[in-house]
């Protein structure tokens, strides 16, 4: 953080707005994580995020400072995603109950700093062909929805989905490695 | 870790994230899962990737003061990206030769601290709550889904799906935009709501599209209706769009296409390169091959009965467009379509099925058998009308009031008969020919018996076996073998359409030679009953051939 940021949060927010802004920044690619493995739904995780949010804001007075933030977060996202799957259980599709309540765990285990990952993807997107990068920044930067790509080139859906899999699976691979080599 | 294809199993996580995913995808995602509990994890690893590089991109473009838009919509790169994706190497499994091509090389930057971005700061300078959602906000554009259901599959027959699919329903709805469908075994038939009718024949795979489908290999039938005009079957070369058919597609993996026009007409587009497509209007009783590697079309000669059309799991049956139903092959225990053994039959006395005819006496034990073992066949009878001249003729009761007296007795069974006929002594035997023609032979069968018998067929049962087809003719040749040991030989022959007679021979001997029959068939007659009994002589050789006895079919139009 430079000199005029600190400044500006000194001048303009409280401390506890200071505190809380800051820790939050610093799960929230986590929390998003989390919560988007649990509903898999980019709408509803949102909206599950910024509920949680809230929760957390309303209730920060009550988290103890030096325990685990993160943690903290993830229970309060933890009730309202199966919350959130218990309300919408018989409207959309959905995995069994147990799954949900199995995957809740693995997914707070997984859940991870993503600074480190987004560092790895600046690696390894550069390592894509032009086409590869270019197809996945039209949607995941520029968002671009699949049926537009779909009309203008004349490819199914289904195969576009095809593409853009393997483009993740070779990005994958990459950064477990990167990964890797950082935790060595 | 099981061995999986993590390729497809990426496509069906991303589709999950993208609300996209069918009710039978998330079904398989939910049995991979439940049979490999280890596979939540690498879902937890594809949704971080996936969030990181959603975050990623967001950063770019508040740090940027990007634009969204369609950047780089440039169709010269659509079309080689549509060209690299045909030629672009599979990836496998995770751990083959990528990850020796993407970590080449690596550098890693120094580890750069988390920096707040300056335009959500001054946001969350603003106001409290409002500022604290702004900063949780993140440029997601809702994906909508395209995904849309099109079609049912309503029937299949011994089939095996591929890969990691989990076995879909009879009765499931199809959607558009699923993963391809890869058909190792067995023969599917798809009903789209617009009422088109597709049959698939494995090996194949293909990929339901919303007026269409995607035939990567494997071989198709379409039925179009006149709602359905302008359905459009699409291989990795070619499309066919209806022009108001029954057609069929074989699609091969090198690219090449066959197409058969049965009915009405197909206009054809071939070629993958634009430049290069040729267009060609295919008729009724044409048919045309493209051949992907000299990219060239040759007519060639249309066959009629190698697709598939129609099928019935509940009978095993399939039919391919033959235009006959050949009931010697029934009473061999087929289904008319040659699958039955040439030799097999029935036991007068006890309905019991046998492998081949064998001479005896045998006595009338009942007015009637019911042959509830086989689909076709009603039932079998040695026929006596005694005094009343009555013998029921079918399970529902039908009577035929004509049938005159006889013996009661029959020294034969009733078969899908084979080469000669051989008499009691075992020592002496004829050939089971009428007119100078052998029959017996898978070319032209024959079913062979004596006085007094008599057989029903179910023709309900058999229009049930061939769904959208009419049975609109029966015809035979029949007769005593020219041959005959007992030229002087008499039977009366009768054909019965639920207990009437359409057809009657008396005093047939083997010099009066054969005769034809041809009667029109009703939709609502039910049973067929051949039925030969002796004349006033003795009932010594009176054997009798009912050769090449078949209904001839006509589609629903």
């Amino acid at each position: 953080m430079s000199q005029e940021e600190v400044f500006f949060l000194q001048v303009f927010m409280d401390n506890k707005s200071t505190k809380f802004f800051g820790l939050y920044n610093s799960i929230h690619g986590r929390l998003l994580s989390y919560i988007m493995t649990m509903v898999h739904n980019q709408t509803a995780s949102e909206d599950l995020l910024q509920e949680t949010a809230a929760i957390m804001w309303e209730n920060f007075d009550q988290f103890q400072e030096g325990t685990n933030f993160a943690a903290w977060a993830i229970a309060i996202a933890r009730n309202k995603t199966l919350e959130y799957l218990r309300e919408n259980q018989k409207t959309k599709k959905l995995f069994q109950s147990e799954f949900y309540e199995k995957l809740s765990y693995v997914a707070e285990e997984s859940a991870d700093d993503h600074s480190v990952r987004i560092k790895a993807l600046d690696n390894c997107i550069k390592k894509l062909s032009d086409n590869n990068h270019k197809l996945i920044s039209l949607r995941y930067k520029h968002n671009v929805p699949i049926k537009n790509i779909s009309l203008k080139t004349g490819r199914p859906i289904s195969t576009l989905y095809s593409h853009i899999s393997q483009i993740l699976g070779l990005l994958r691979i990459c950064i477990s490695k990167f990964l890797a080599e950082q935790d060595a | 870790m099981p061995k999986h294809n993590f390729r497809k199993i990426d496509a069906l996580f991303l589709k999950l994230l993208e609300n996209c995913i069918s009710d039978e995808e998330i079904e398989i995602l939910d049995n991979l899962f439940a049979g490999d509990p280890s596979l939540m994890n690498y879902y937890c690893e594809f949704v971080n990737n996936y969030i990181a590089l959603k975050i990623k991109f967001n950063n770019e473009i508040e740090m940027n003061h990007e634009t969204v838009g369609e950047h780089g919509f440039d169709m010269k790169f659509w079309q080689e990206a549509s060209e690299y994706e045909k030629t672009a190497p599979t990836i496998g499994t995770p751990k083959e030769e990528l990850q020796q091509e993407l970590i080449h090389n690596v550098v890693y930057p120094p580890q750069e601290k988390w920096k707040i971005n300056k335009f959500n700061l001054y946001f969350a300078i603003i106001s409290s709550a409002a500022l604290f959602f702004v900063v949780l906000f993140l440029k997601f554009a809702p994906q909508k889904s395209y995904s849309v259901e099109v079609a049912n599959l309503v029937d299949q027959v011994n089939v095996k799906w591929g890969e990691s699919l989990v076995p879909l329903k009879t009765g499931c709805r199809l959607w558009t935009n699923s993963p391809p469908y890869v058909l190792e075994k067995g023969i599917v038939s798809i009903l789209y709501d617009e009422g088109i009718k597709v049959v698939i024949e494995a090996p194949a795979k293909f990929e339901i599209e919303r007026s269409g489908i995607f035939l990567e290999y494997g071989r198709l039938f379409s039925h179009v209706s006149k709602s359905g005009l302008g359905f459009r079957v699409e291989t990795t070369t070619c499309q066919f769009v209806d022009l108001g058919t029954e057609f069929g597609v074989k699609a091969d993996i090198d690219g090449s296409s066959e197409l058969h026009v049965i009915k009405g007409k197909v206009q054809l587009f071939a070629g993958a390169d634009n430049n290069e497509k040729i267009s060609q209007t295919v008729n009724q009783d044409n048919a045309v091959v493209y051949d992907a590697n000299n990219r060239q079309t040759k007519d060639i000669p249309v066959l009629k009965t190698i697709f598939v059309r129609q099928i019935d799991s509940a009978s095993n049956a399939l039919w391919r467009g033959q235009e006959i139903i050949d009931l010697a092959d029934i009473v061999g225990g087929g289904n008319g379509f040659g699958t039955g053994t040439m030799g097999y039959g029935y036991h007068l006395e006890t309905g019991r099925q046998v492998e081949q005819n064998v001479s005896g006496a045998y006595k009338r034990q009942k007015d009637y058998i019911p042959l509830p073992s086989s689909n076709f066949i009603d039932g079998i009878f040695i026929p006596d009308g005694n005094k009343d001249q009555h013998q029921r003729i079918s399970t529902q009761g039908h009577i035929f009031d004509q049938c005159p007296d006889t013996s009661g007795t029959c020294p034969s069974f009733i078969v899908n008969h084979v080469n000669d006929i051989i008499y009691n002594d075992q020592q002496r035997s004829c050939k089971s020919q009428l007119n100078d023609i052998i029959y017996g032979t898978r070319e032209r069968p024959c079913i062979y018996t004596h006085s007094n018998a008599g057989i029903t067929f179910d023709l309900d049962a058999i229009r049930k076996s061939s769904p959208g087809v009419i049975i609109k003719h029966f015809r035979m040749t029949c007769g005593i073998p020219q041959d005959n040991p007992r030229p002087n030989a008499k039977s009366n022959v009768y054909v019965l359409i639920d207990g009437q007679s359409r057809y009657s021979r008396e005093d047939l001997t083997a010099s009066s030679g054969s005769v034809s029959v041809n009667l029109n068939i009703e939709e609502s007659d039910r049973f067929l009953t051949l039925l030969v009994t002796e004349n006033n002589d003795s009932d010594s050789f009176d054997l009798i051939l009912f050769a090449e006895p078949v209904l001839e079919l006509e589609t629903h139009s």
